[in-house]
């Protein structure tokens, strides 16, 4: 579907000013539109396999391993690097140059010349070079505390505590996971059309799941070797609480700037995914389901442990407000006879996060009404110059689609107090104080609002000299406002693409446009390390690969998984 | 070396960034080379012609260049003539070709003439971009003196081109000429002039309101968007080849965009782990 063709359809969500201010945005929870969980319905809908092929690990888990994914269509790889790594070397910065697992995703068969080819690049990341059969290559370190625990505890016959992840829910995160080309991997454009990987980021979110396999099965096989008469394997509970953690930093933050169209998109599914959900009427057993799901998502965060103090308060509210939207409910019931009521009142009393919890929980009710809108994620972007248009109809235009950038004043120091830049260190984003940091002169343009408003002075004296003039007339003068000249032409045509905030200001949280992204990742569990870089949790609670593959009555599979409560405490399964 | 699309379009756009082309200029041409060495046309040696060219202009660059003054529009021929004066086409070819563009909307035909203007070829590659529903482009160029002229046609709504290469006898390159006609539904046939592709021998063309001769010869080389698309797919399987001492200077280019790194800046980034 084009841009155009989307937009003509009726939008029946909430307004942009709402949708697209930075701070709801850094509120929003992973929901039932996100990659993850559609992956996992995806998988499970085609019958994908997955099933590991090669496991060649010394007894420290060091070594490579393979999984081989069978899909209706086609068959991957994923193949995995588990080395030593010094425990001084262990960073998740992107500066770092080693971790303890490095791995990938192939399309098609892993012959040897590629496997040789990988094991020399692939480990190496960004300072390799990659193979164009890869779509997906990424790397991983452990959490130490974790990992060394689960080892202990398996080995020595014990299941592991499930305290330990309600700390940090994963003995493994990701650091970066590349797609899209990068380090010479296959282009974006090679899997566009691909029906198992077409979705974004679905094959980035592949490698992830099954690394979270991996997991599992290299602390079993350490604990094996390391006790052979004494280990046990873990307990499938604690299997499907164990997820795979990310920590995300800056880098995320420019792909929501510079990605317009497909962040509209992806807030207009959600937004109609919601309309949807508003426009059923509330039933005995739609009640009781929405009841249930506030309930699960309190205990969730109740015994969810977040060590950033503002996340953990910001969380603390999110329960008591959740309690106090369960007592509402349970004292209207039935009489509740429209969704609007609640989603009304939350807007009013509660803080942003819960507002959005409880929209994530309203959509989770009608699974049917999604199922359109998850196939249609993905968009072909292209900014499309309008030369003819009058430059007084542009100025209109900004002044009607882009009032609260025009609007806004971005000459005082604190409302133009960061700047944003690339480091020559691997390319870094950072985040530079103007007047302070050097660097200021090879700011990126990521700031829109300040970029729409210089256009609107500008474009407005050129118009008074220039009565009549068009569009490319103004650009032919002025050839550096080209670029935001065509994305606000065509951006002007979008309902949620453009962030409503000025990301110069003193006052913005980068933290918000990486929780923006990570929630359609599917992530949760969000703990920042300050303002610019974050934690997170993967496809915890999530169905384990073995369940995907469970008849279609089995009660191993389930499509409800985003708010995983840790599991009861369970008898030993021996390993033998 | 192989290098994939996307990598290609991030590294050049950073070297052209860096080479001070405004941000749409350098987004521009990196589409441009991307999209034609994704479908079999040697933009990247293109490329390094106008690396040269930007490289020994960076002055010009810098001083603010008007793309106006490269233009002439002759009304009675309905001609634009676009001289850079040995300048490359990078810097200004976006816009050159959108301004031909509002000029055919206005005057439903136009030619649009390209001289003294050296990797003037990679602007074939912006055409895609201009293709838009009621606008009919034909397009011919050579990327140097011993290469074949090669020829676009895109017809309303084509997202690709059909596209003919035929060898030329002639010692003299034959630069960009582009033709933007609104269809024939939209006007009279009668008063269509249109670039047209010969097979054989010789093609009359009315560009500049003279008519040239230009002798063609050898056998011709056609490819239908579907051929193309089956090059764009290989491409994308296989990866670009470009050259190891190209792709440095794409990045020592590039360098000029990045902010040397000290303890300070790191916290730019965050605290450590």
């Amino acid at each position: 579907m084009t841009v155009a063709q989307a937009n003509s359809s009726t939008i029946t969500g909430r307004a942009p000013s709402i949708v697209m201010d930075l701070e709801r945005l850094g509120s929003l929870p992973p929901s039932r539109l996100s990659f993850a969980r559609t992956l996992l319905r995806h998988m499970r809908e085609h019958q994908w396999t997955i099933e590991r092929t090669d496991f060649a690990l010394d007894a420290l888990g060091h070594g490579e391993t393979i999984y081989r994914i069978v899909t209706p269509s086609s068959q991957y790889h994923v193949v995995i690097f588990a080395r030593a790594l010094d425990d001084e070397l262990r960073s998740d910065r992107v500066i770092a140059e080693a971790w303890d697992i490095t791995f990938c995703l192939v399309e098609g068969e892993v012959t040897d010349d590629l496997r040789s080819s990988m094991a020399l690049n692939v480990p190496l990341q960004e300072a390799g070079r990659q193979h164009p059969q890869l779509l997906v290559i990424s790397r991983a370190n452990k959490s130490v505390r974790n990992f060394d625990h689960f080892i202990e505890a398996l080995s020595s016959g014990q299941q592991p505590n499930v305290d330990f992840l309600k700390r940090a829910g994963y003995i493994y995160r990701t650091t970066a996971v590349y797609g899209n080309g990068k380090f010479g991997i296959a282009d974006y454009g090679r899997i566009r059309s691909n029906p198992d990987f077409g979705r974004p980021f679905s094959a980035q979110m592949a490698a992830v799941y099954v690394l979270r396999q991996f997991s599992i099965d290299q602390a079993e096989h350490i604990a094996r070797q390391r006790s052979p008469g004494t280990a046990v394997t873990l307990n499938k509970s604690i299997k499907r609480y164990l997820g795979i953690g990310n920590s995300t930093g800056l880098g995320m933050a420019p792909f929501l700037i510079l990605h317009p169209q497909l962040i509209d998109r992806w807030l207009q599914q959600r937004e109609q995914a919601l309309a949807y959900a508003l426009a059923e009427v509330p039933s005995e057993a739609s009640v009781g389901q929405l009841i249930h799901a506030v309930e699960q998502a309190r205990r969730y965060f109740e015994e969810t442990w977040i060590e950033d103090d503002a996340q953990a308060q910001r969380n603390c509210i999110v329960v008591e407000e959740l309690g106090e939207c369960l007592a509402w409910l349970k004292e209207v019931g039935t009489d509740l006879t429209d969704w609007s009521e609640l989603t009304e009142r939350m807007s009013a009393q509660g803080s942003l996060e819960t507002q959005e919890l409880i929209n994530g929980l309203l959509i989770d009710l009608y699974p049917s009404s999604t199922r359109g809108l998850e196939d249609g994620m993905a968009v072909e972007e292209q900014m499309i110059l309008s030369p003819d248009m009058a430059t007084s109809e542009l100025i209109t235009l900004l002044e009607t689609q882009y009032d609260w950038a025009i609007d806004g004043s971005y000459e005082a120091p604190k409302d133009r107090f960061w700047f944003w830049y690339k480091s020559a260190e691997k390319e870094e984003p950072r985040l530079g104080r103007r007047g302070v940091d050097s660097g200021a002169e090879k700011e990126l343009p990521l700031a829109i609002a300040p970029s729409l408003k210089q256009l609107h002075v500008e474009l407005t004296v050129f118009t008074e000299n220039n009565s009549g003039a068009s569009v490319i007339d103004f650009l032919l003068a002025k050839p550096e406002q080209l670029e935001t000249v065509r994305r606000a032409q065509t951006m002007a045509s979008t309902h949620y693409g453009e962030i409503r905030g000025n990301l110069w200001a003193e006052s913005m949280k980068p933290m918000h446009l990486l929780r923006a992204k990570l929630s359609f990742l599917g992530a949760n569990r969000f703990d920042p390390k300050g303002d610019l870089w974050v934690r997170v949790t993967f496809f915890q609670g999530s169905p384990l690969i073995e369940d995907l593959m469970q008849d279609a009555d089995s009660s191993a599979w389930s499509d409800h998984w985003s708010f995983a409560l840790a599991p009861p405490a369970e008898r030993r399964e021996s390993l033998s | 070396m192989k290098v994939s699309a996307n990598e290609l379009h991030s590294k050049l756009e950073k070297a052209l960034l860096g080479l001070g082309l405004t941000q749409a200029a350098a987004k521009d041409a990196s589409d441009m080379v991307c999209w034609l060495t994704l479908y079999g046309f040697d933009g990247i040696a293109t490329l390094k012609t106008s690396l040269d060219l930007l490289e020994h202009c960076l002055t010009n660059v810098s001083a603010g260049t008007s793309p106006m003054s490269a233009l002439q529009w002759d009304a009675d021929t309905r001609t634009l003539s676009v001289d850079t004066q040995g300048g490359s086409a990078l810097l200004f070819g976006n816009l050159w070709l959108e301004y031909s563009k509002s000029l055919a909307t206005q005057h439903d035909e136009i030619a649009v003439l390209f001289e003294n203007c050296p990797d003037v070829f990679l602007l074939m590659g912006y055409l895609p971009t201009l293709q838009s529903p009621g606008l009919d482009i034909d397009a011919r160029a050579q990327q140097s003196a011993t290469s074949p002229i090669t020829y676009f046609k895109f017809r309303s709504g084509m997202n690709l081109p059909d596209v003919w290469q035929a060898s030329m006898d002639s010692d003299d390159r034959e630069s960009l000429t582009v033709c933007l006609t609104r269809p024939p539904t939209r006007i009279a046939e009668g008063s269509r002039r249109e670039i047209s592709v010969r097979k054989k021998a010789a093609a009359d063309t009315k560009t500049d309101g003279r008519t040239s001769e230009m002798g063609i010869t050898g056998a011709e080389y056609h490819q239908t968007a579907a051929e193309l698309n089956t090059v764009y797919e290989q491409k994308l399987k296989t990866g670009i080849d470009i050259d190891s001492d190209l792709w440095d200077q794409l990045k020592h280019y590039g360098l000029a965009t990045l902010v040397e790194a000290d303890d300070a800046s790191r916290m730019g980034a965050g605290p450590s782990d």
